[in-house]
């Protein structure tokens, strides 16, 4: 017998196949500016509203802070489509319905510039998201605080409008023309417009020297004449809450009391809502929580009230002159409540959604109102430290009609401004919209697989202390060890298999728990930890931006992470998250996080949290701690002195080594006009430090900086140098405090960019470049930005081309220089305008910074200046 | 030909009133006073920055001490360590505006008195900023005692660079000589898969071959 060498030739193609793979997933220079993945955010939605595309499907159309329209998909959440509009646009109404020929789904937006373009009407084609029509008001934008005095209604063909507070017009539905425009004079600002009976009605408030007044206007529909304007009983008020219920009701608070007046009745009509519950339920002091539960602009609106012991809801009728309440349910002793309503065969649903911060059980119940039953009740998962309470919520209702069972649909925004979908017991899915509002984001480089059991390593990945492991007998390790290595084997194997799951389109809701969190064999698996304004830290893998933890700090506007214990030893990798409490003065709080997890990580005496005052600045120090091996950070405070964080004998050790070279600098960031750089002086107290100025920058007048980039001083260098052609080097410039910014200055004409190179250290100015004609798209559009790492800039500005070059008064020599990159002669250049590429667009420039324009030569010593503005 | 020495002396007379007259009849240069000190003291002139703004020749800024004569400087305790700062101030004629700079003094006292002084100028030729540089890490001091000083300064004017812009070419049609590419041959575009379809159709026909006797 003999072996025949065939049957291994397979076996030898698929290891040779096996080993291609490795190579066939570099990435190659036709991949790059691929997107490995993206999440398309909207930002946390404002309006919601629950429609019907044009296929007849469920839509979800939202407006949202970051004046994003979409078109989502309940299902999935994927958006049918978006439109970003200018920061100064506001979106009024939803509607859907149809106006003569013309089938719409439509969103009515108001826009134009401050102060500039002035009002413009849009009617937005639900199915498609395009401009159905626009039209110009000829009215003056106002100023972004008196956006709420804008409001308006769909008819049956028209659209009624109340814009800056004073002037109603009613537009054709189908072409946008206006069929009347009016304007009433006076103090009065109108707030909201309903149709009731055969009249408009505008409420508002009339504001006084100490007070406002309710104030009340009526309308013909018709001509668009004013018919009269009242203010009724009870109308003063400091600052008016008003709202609409029901068809024809509004009601307005005033402090803790609530008032209901219908329209169209008499001026004295008002009711006070505490005596709509019965004796027993009213508070001692009259106080009453009443809320408007709103269906979308036209929809019918319903008022939530809290009793002492029970909800209810009133849907704006009376019953033999009674508030036809019904019980929504006891009042819980603590927590949270959300209300949400919708309409389903012609009867009115309301759901109450409860929970707390210490408990994942959240209740839904939902309450038809006509006969005052629960018709459906649900517990959900919801975690209040992943993603803060429930703050709005919107319901969609079917009915079954093979079981007859109501199924619910809730669209929920959460604290820390993110969105999901829950179908009645379920999540249907999830988007991280806080996202949307991160400041900062820090790569994390995962561990090594047995990097953070690197004490018992040999023992494998099994957890055991090497005291235990030397209790027990030698068969017993033996036998530990090859069962250590088979796991190992199993999980190459493993993780060959999950080589395709790399490749498939991310899937948010994966279980966290399934993602791989050590490095890879060329660390391009990493984590990527964002903070964001609304509360939220959150960590992303690199490979499909899958979320792997997320935290909720209520009332943390976070403006800074760190890393400050990287992955290179048995400890987890930390971030410090560094943010600031508004309603608590300012407090700056720095929240030390484990980047794997999630979790507060503390050290001995010292907590995971710390909340100080008066800090305006936090520093990582370039100098590692070896107690714990974190990079700890320097506080520095409005006296500019210095604090230590951790304040302990290792860290103070740490910081002697470097506190003779120890500088920084400060600036107000983008927007400002300078810089200020300053060296340590003396301790002051252990651990706390005084400094002196050391230079200034203040820049020319009318400049301002425009882009300002965070550079890392322990960041990875893949070379020192670059080497040409003939085997010889140019050594980059590797200086960490090398800064490079952009500064933009502008007046009406013209428009100029600055690029600038400043040792951080001495504030010498090594390079001012300028880009005539270039800057901001717009004042309030940030078009600027600049990134800088190893030894070189890239940045982009927009070119606003020829017509925005600023004249140059006189003659200067320029330097002419050759395709080599050398300088071919200096010429003088004729004074007039500089120069600009004639063609309106985005620009990319490049700086690379080396040692010295010579090859094999590097910088020796250095060289010391303080400069001080004038 | 010979001039005459009353030639020669015109000549030589219009070629100074050329020179010196260049200044008054609108060419660009400049002047800047300097004055220092040092840490709080009162300010001193050290002397003149004179400068030609729309040249970019080093030779056209130069520095003008108030004298040739070394400078004789009192050194007290206390100016050893780097808290000490000489500074530098820059005034701008028909302007209140100045231009403030300063080094620990045992830099500048280690560089040998050493300096490096840039002025910063917008697109106007007006000074808005000052480096002021000296070529030392070492913090060393001298003795009590008085020093004569040299200074040896060097001065830049230092314009804003115009950065690099875009060219704007445009779009060609095909290729650069404006023939079409030529098409390639169904061999030049599919030989990355047809050969190794052929390596292991020869492998396996191997297998054939040896597989027909052992039949037998």
């Amino acid at each position: 017998m003999r072996f025949s060498p065939k049957p291994s030739r397979p076996v030898a193609l698929f290891a040779l196949l096996l080993a291609v793979v490795g190579t066939a997933c570099a990435l190659h220079a036709d991949q790059a500016g691929i997107f490995d993945w993206h999440k398309q955010l909207i930002g946390t939605p404002k309006h919601t509203y629950f429609g019907t595309s044009a296929k007849g499907r469920s839509t979800l159309f939202v407006a949202t802070e970051k004046n994003v329209i979409a078109s989502l998909s309940p299902k999935t959440g994927k958006a049918a489509w978006r439109q970003v509009l200018e920061p100064w646009e506001e979106i009024l109404a939803f509607k859907e319905g149809s106006a003569g020929p013309l089938s719409f789904l439509g969103l009515f937006s108001v826009t134009g510039t401050e102060g500039a373009d002035g009002v413009n009407l849009r009617l937005w084609d639900a199915s498609n998201g395009f401009v159905q029509w626009e039209r110009p008001t000829g009215l003056p934008t106002p100023v972004t605080t008196t956006k709420a005095r804008f409001s308006a209604f769909f008819g049956d063909d028209n659209i009624v409008a109340v814009l800056n507070g004073n002037t109603f017009v009613k537009l054709n539905l189908e072409d946008g023309k206006p069929i009347w425009t009016k304007t009433q004079s006076g103090k009065a600002i109108y707030t909201h417009i309903v149709a009731v009976g055969d009249k408009l009605y505008a409420v508002g408030t009339k504001t006084a020297e100490e007070h406002s007044n309710v104030s009340i206007l009526s309308l013909n529909p018709k001509t668009g004449e004013i018919l009269s304007t009242y203010q009724p009983k009870h109308s003063t008020v400091v600052s008016a809450n008003i709202f609409t219920v029901g068809a024809d009701h509004i009601v307005w608070t005033a402090g803790s009391d609530t008032y209901v007046h219908r329209l169209g009745g008499k001026e004295s009509d008002v009711h006070d809502a505490q005596k709509f519950l019965r004796a027993e339920e009213r508070s001692e002091h009259g106080y009453v929580i009443a809320r408007s539960l709103a269906i979308g602009s036209n929809g019918v609106n319903a008022m939530q009230l809290a009793g002492l012991e029970e909800h209810y809801i009133w849907d704006g009728t009376f019953v033999d002159g009674k508030a036809n309440l019904k019980v929504m349910g006891a009042r819980p002793p603590a927590g949270w409540i959300i209300y949400t309503v919708a309409e389903l065969e012609g009867g009115l649903f309301v759901a109450r959604i409860m929970g707390t911060a210490w408990e994942k059980d959240w209740t839904i119940e939902l309450l038809e109102t006509k006969t005052g039953n629960v018709v459906v009740k649900h517990t959900i998962i919801h975690d209040f430290n992943a993603a803060g309470h429930i703050v709005k919520a919107h319901l969609q209702i079917a009915r079954n009609k093979a079981t007859s069972n109501v199924n619910l649909r809730l669209f929920l925004v959460t604290s820390d401004g993110s969105t999901r979908m829950w179908k009645d017991d379920s999540v249907l899915w999830t988007s991280v919209e806080a996202l949307a509002h991160a400041t900062a984001a820090q790569f994390v480089d995962l561990p090594g697989k047995d990097l953070l059991s690197q004490v018992h390593d040999e023992l494998g990945a099994v957890d055991e202390q090497p005291e235990e492991s030397a209790s027990k007998n030698p068969i017993a390790r033996y036998i530990r060890r090859w069962k250590a290595h088979i796991l190992k084997l199993v999980t190459s194997v493993n993780s060959i298999a999950d080589l395709p799951a790399r490749f498939l389109p991310s899937n948010s809701a994966t279980n966290s728990s399934e993602i791989v969190l050590h490095r890879d064999a060329h660390g391009v698996r990493k984590l990527i930890v964002f903070a964001t304004t609304t509360g939220k830290v959150v960590a992303l893998e690199s490979i499909q931006g899958r979320v792997v933890w997320e935290r909720f700090y209520p009332g943390v506007k976070f403006e800074q992470i760190e890393v400050i214990r990287t992955s290179v030893m048995k400890h987890p990798p930390l971030v410090a998250a560094i943010g600031i409490i508004e309603s608590q003065d300012h407090k700056t709080m720095v929240l030390r996080i484990n980047a794997l997890t999630g979790a507060d990580h503390a050290f001995p005496y010292s907590p995971a949290a710390n909340a100080m005052m008066y800090v305006k600045q936090v520093v990582k120090l370039p100098v590692e701690e070896l107690e714990e091996r974190t990079f700890p950070l320097a506080l520095i405070d409005n006296d500019n002195q210095i604090t230590l964080l951790p304040n302990n004998a290792a860290t103070r050790k740490a910081f002697d080594e470097i506190k003779s070279k120890f500088h920084f600098y400060d600036t107000d960031g983008v927007g400002a006009a300078g810089f200020d750089g300053y060296v340590l002086t003396g301790e002051v107290s252990p651990g706390m430090y005084g400094s002196r100025p050391s230079w200034s920058l203040r820049l020319q007048e009318g400049e301002k900086i425009a882009a300002l980039p965070v550079r890392e001083f322990d960041e990875q260098i893949a070379s020192l140098g670059r080497v040409l052609g003939n085997r010889s080097v140019l050594y980059k410039y590797l200086n960490p405090n090398l800064l490079a910014f952009a500064t933009t200055k502008q007046n009406d004409t013209a428009q100029t960019l600055y690029i600038y190179l400043l040792d951080t250290v001495s504030g010498v100015i090594h390079y001012r470049g300028v880009h005539y004609g270039a800057g901001n798209v717009s004042p309030t559009l940030k078009s600027v930005y600049v990134l800088q790492s190893e030894n070189w800039v890239v940045y982009g500005y927009w070119n606003e081309g020829p017509s925005a070059v600023e004249e140059i008064p006189e003659q200067a020599e320029e330097v002419v220089v050759g395709k080599s990159g050398k300088v071919k002669k200096r010429k003088r250049r004729v004074a007039g305008k500089a120069q600009a590429p004639d063609a309106k667009g985005w620009e990319v420039g490049v700086l690379e910074v080396y040692e010295s324009e010579k090859a094999d030569e590097k910088l020796e010593g250095y060289v010391f200046a303080y400069s001080e503005g004038s | 030909m010979k001039l005459s020495s009353t030639t020669a002396l015109l000549i030589v007379s219009c070629l100074i009133h050329a020179v010196l007259g260049a200044e008054q009849v609108g060419l660009p240069f400049r002047r800047l006073h300097v004055y220092h000190t040092i840490n709080n003291g009162p300010y001193a002139k050290r002397g003149t920055i004179k400068y030609d703004h729309t040249s970019l020749k080093k030779s056209a800024n130069t520095f003008e001490p108030l004298s040739e004569d070394p400078l004789i400087l009192r050194v007290e305790g206390g100016i050893a360590d780097r808290s000490s700062l000489y500074r530098v101030a820059v005034r701008i004629p028909g302007s209140d505006k100045e231009l403030n700079a300063s080094t620990p003094f045992c830099f500048l006292y280690g560089a040998g008195f050493k300096d490096h002084i840039t002025i910063h100028v917008d697109e106007k030729g007006e000074p808005w900023h000052l480096d002021y540089l000296v070529p030392s890490s070492e913090c060393k001091s001298p003795e009590q005692g008085t020093i004569e000083v040299q200074f040896k300064t060097q001065v830049t004017i230092m314009h804003p660079v115009p950065a690099t812009r875009p060219q704007l070419e445009e779009i060609v049609q095909g290729s650069p000589d404006g023939k079409p590419p030529p098409e390639k041959s169904f061999l030049q575009k599919y030989w990355m898969y047809i050969v190794p379809i052929l390596i292991i159709l020869l492998l396996n026909g191997g297998e054939d071959s040896q597989g027909g006797p052992a039949r037998r």
